[in-house]
């Protein structure tokens, strides 16, 4: 575990990048679920960044 | 040095979009996993969901752990956003609890980490009526609006 969070991240070293990270599965039930309820949440929502577009 | 908080490593996908650490408990180890997902409808959106790696390989994001370390967890989850922003610095992200308890257990924490980030990303508060305010730590969220502040990095 690390300490002295660095939310910078100047020290890279407390992020790897890994190429070979396992591929999971988004595209089931549940998450497919879960995901469009978030999208459901923010369908009326006035997103607060000028470059969100709703296409 | 912003402050010393515990944070567990984190291995992040060259694209910033999937990271997996392993929370640390008394009597089992969890991996866990962030990733962000484009939103359906909104382009350069992406929703922020995490939770436990099943053995079937899918993410459990409704997992009770019982590890003992939210606050970890969060932190961990927080600093994800440094990768993915490094890697997408004009994406938007959106996150929430995966349950409205959950969001509403999570939200001092996360307001007491946002805080301390907030020099480094733009935030807002999505309220219940479904507008949204700058973050204020003393507010009540169901959401997070995060963007990268390209203005203030030091």
């Amino acid at each position: 575990m690390k300490k002295e969070l660095n939310f910078l991240g100047k020290d890279e070293s407390k992020v790897k990048i890994n190429p070979n990270i396992p591929k999971i599965n988004l595209d089931t039930p549940e998450l497919k679920k879960h995901l469009h309820k978030i999208s459901q949440i923010l369908e009326n929502v006035k997103v607060p960044f000028e470059s969100i577009e709703t296409p | 040095m912003i402050t010393e908080i515990p944070v567990y490593n984190i291995e992040t996908s060259p694209d910033g979009l999937y990271h997996i650490f392993e929370s640390i408990g008394s009597q089992k180890n969890t991996k866990k996993m962030v990733v962000y997902v484009p939103d359906e409808n909104k382009t350069n959106l992406f929703q922020l969901i995490f939770g436990d790696v099943t053995d079937d390989h899918t993410l459990d994001v409704f997992a009770i752990s019982n590890n003992q370390d939210m606050k970890i967890i969060l932190v961990t989850v927080i600093q994800t956003l440094y990768a993915f922003f490094e890697i997408n610095p004009t994406k938007k992200v959106f996150f929430t609890g995966s349950t409205d308890a959950r969001t509403r257990l999570y939200s001092a924490t996360i307001s007491n980490l946002f805080e301390k980030t907030e020099i480094f990303y733009h935030i807002y508060g999505l309220l219940e009526d479904d507008s949204t305010e700058p973050f204020s730590k003393t507010g009540y969220y169901k959401g997070y609006f995060i963007e990268k502040n390209h203005e203030k990095r030091t």
